[in-house]
């Protein structure tokens, strides 16, 4: 289970949602999968966001920018970036290579000081693995 | 006539094939050129939406179709926004 799907099972039940935009293909033809081009029209590059979330079992939401690449290039162009926002709308926190681990840091506090869940159960830092045979 | 990818391979002239071989190899151009352009967008992106600020408001649809409007949760969620893809 890819680490994203990990966070998103974790904070379920703590208002955390997820989001993946599916931006380009950066090794197109390479990496085990011969297969991929680069993207033609928006339907090639919609199907190739199906294809993503069949081969890594993603099940929190992959939004597909248009061929423009507006929202990406908006966001700063970056193959692999984060960005956690917190419950003001405000950034909180963002990274130039997406790191799991420190993203689950940052939403574990933000979440534990959070009053609407006083009530519940204080989350800890996890660490993530992946599973055998899901490629990241 | 020497056919046209002998000529990319082997340029003719000992100066003329030194210099020809920079820009008719335009695999390593294309590359150097696009590290330069992604170098720009690393040194752009701490400026981008800093922490503290405001993140902004876009609409995309996913794969299923339906919209996603950044704005509907913005305020209400903690939001993760990343990137995914096949390769």
């Amino acid at each position: 289970m890819p680490f994203y799907e990990q966070i998103q099972k974790k904070y379920a039940d703590r208002d955390v949602a997820v989001f993946n935009i599916y931006v380009r293909e950066p090794h197109a033809g390479e990496r085990g999968f011969p297969g991929i081009r680069n993207h033609e029209t928006y339907e090639h590059k919609l199907g190739y966001a199906r294809d993503l979330a069949r081969i890594k079992k993603m099940e929190a939401a992959i939004l597909v920018d248009e061929m423009d690449q507006k929202v990406h290039g908006m966001l700063g162009n970056l193959p692999n970036f984060v960005y956690v926002i917190g419950k003001d709308g405000r950034v909180v926190y963002k990274a130039t290579w997406s790191n799991a681990e420190t993203v689950d840091e940052y939403l574990a506090d933000l979440v534990n000081k959070d009053p609407a869940f006083a009530g519940k159960p204080k989350l800890e830092h996890a660490i993530f693995t992946a599973q055998a045979g899901t490629q990241i | 006539m020497r056919p046209a990818n002998e000529f990319l391979r082997k340029p003719p002239g000992p100066l003329f094939g030194f210099w020809s071989w920079r820009y008719l190899n335009l695999v390593k151009t294309i590359k150097l050129v696009t590290s330069k352009r992604v170098k720009s967008f690393y040194e752009k992106f701490p400026s981008i939406f800093p922490p503290g600020e405001r993140f902004p408001d876009f609409a995309l649809k996913d794969i299923h179709g339906k919209t996603h409007r950044m704005s509907d949760y913005l305020g209400k969620k903690y939001l993760v926004i990343t990137t995914g893809a096949i390769t």
